[in-house]
Formats: C-alpha cells, sequence, structure tokens
C-alpha cells in the first residue's frame, strides 16, 4: 500500500486513534442522528409524564355516570353478627342529638 | 372494598383511598364510605344514599361527582357529634384545594385524614370533659 492509497483510505473512512467506525457513516447521517436521538428521547419523557399524570390534569376517562364507584372503610361494611349466644339490649342512650344528618355541601 | 368498575382510577389510586378510609377509621372509631360519580337531587340524593348505607348513624359518607365539581360529606346522627360541620368545611376545603389542582385522589385522602384527625380530637375531648 502506497503513500497515495493511504491517504485516500482515510479520507473515506472514519478512523478515531486507531478505532474504526462500525461502518462509514456520511455527514447527513451523523447529523440525522445528532437530532434524532435527543427528540426520542424527550418524545419519550413527555409519552411518560403524560401517561402517569392523565388523571390529575383533569383528562380522566371515567365515565362517572354510568361507572360511579363506592368505597368503604371496613366497619362500613359490617354487620351486627348473628352467631350463637345471647342478644342482650343494650340501655338506651340518652345523649341528645339531632335527627338530621350533618356535614357540608361545596362546589369548587 | 371497592364496587364498581374503578371510575377510571387505577388499582393502586383505588388501594389508596381504601387505606385512607380505613387509617380515618382507625383514628376516630367512625364509618366511612366514599362515592365518585353522577347523583341526583343535589344534597337530598346524596342523604338518602347516606340513608342506604348499613350504619348510617355512625357512617360518613363523601359523594364527590368531578365533571360537575361537587363534593358532598354527610355525617350520620351520631358520627355528627365526633365530627362537627366545622370540622366536615375544613376537610372540605382541603379535598377542594386539591381537586381544583386536578388531584382527585390526594384531595380525598387529604379530606379523610383531616376527618380522621378531626373526629379523633373530638374523641379525646370528650374523655378530657367528664
Amino acid at each position: 500500500m502506497n503513500t497515495v492509497s493511504m491517504l485516500v483510505l482515510a479520507d473515506t473512512e472514519p478512523v478515531l486513534d486507531g478505532l474504526q467506525a462500525p461502518w462509514p457513516i456520511s455527514l447527513l447521517e451523523f447529523l440525522g442522528l445528532f437530532v434524532a436521538i435527543p427528540v426520542a428521547f424527550v418524545l419519550l419523557v413527555v409519552l411518560l409524564v403524560y401517561g402517569a399524570s392523565w388523571t390529575r390534569t383533569g383528562r380522566t376517562s371515567a365515565d362517572y355516570a354510568q361507572s360511579p364507584l363506592w368505597l368503604s372503610s371496613p366497619a362500613a361494611q359490617t354487620q351486627t353478627p348473628n352467631g350463637p349466644g345471647i342478644s342482650v339490649e343494650a340501655a338506651k342512650a340518652s345523649v341528645a342529638v339531632e335527627d338530621k344528618p350533618g356535614g357540608s355541601s361545596v362546589r369548587w | 372494598m371497592s364496587v364498581g368498575d374503578g371510575a377510571g382510577l387505577s388499582p393502586g389510586q383505588l388501594a389508596d383511598l381504601e387505606r385512607a378510609l380505613q387509617a380515618a377509621e382507625q383514628q376516630c372509631g367512625l364509618a366511612f364510605s366514599l362515592f365518585i360519580g353522577l347523583w341526583m337531587d343535589g344534597r337530598v340524593g346524596v342523604e338518602r344514599m347516606h340513608a342506604q348505607l348499613q350504619q348510617p348513624e355512625r357512617t360518613v359518607l363523601i359523594a364527590v361527582h368531578p365533571e360537575d365539581r361537587k363534593l358532598e360529606i354527610v355525617t350520620g346522627r351520631l358520627a355528627r357529634l365526633a365530627l362537627d360541620d366545622e370540622a366536615c368545611e375544613l376537610a372540605s376545603l382541603s379535598m377542594t384545594t386539591s381537586f381544583a389542582a386536578g388531584n382527585l385522589v390526594g384531595g380525598i385522602r387529604n379530606g379523610l385524614s383531616v376527618l380522621g384527625e378531626q373526629g379523633r380530637r373530638s374523641a379525646v375531648q370528650w374523655i378530657d370533659q367528664p
């Protein structure tokens, strides 16, 4: 291999400190990758964030009219057991309480 | 225990809410129920739902309609002794602040925390005041 052919090789094939690139890459390909990799990464992050926060931003897909949700704490689900034993009626409490239910009503 | 298909909430969010309900119950000894959905007749409709619960007298029902932006808290006759209307309004304020920011689950969790804490304080006050 003479000097001229070595110079031609050096011009056409990228050589980095003795390491050869896996394939010859043109300037256009390099620019394409340079732009595409960050763009793909940003798109991935946006998709992940959007997917994780879709309920927090009001984009609920739920149709609450069609599928309401009921959740109860354990005490709200239990009934007085009808097991064996003697049933003794407790003394009536004499605490004066209002019959009307309380609570609050708010719109936001 | 949940009834319904989850109203668009993820299993993790449902588990979160169930934990919050249990924690509130353990804190103050009252029973809590949560309804997310549409109801008719405004406040009266929620009171009707509350009356159909298994132990309405000691149950606190929280009803939320995210689309209409309505929140109702109904306390039973005995539950009202531990959680007065002011405590419910305080919890409502905490909840609607989060709702306005679009955080439905967090708002309910905060509200339940406030209700549990207020109910516990009332119980302690009763013990302290013979």
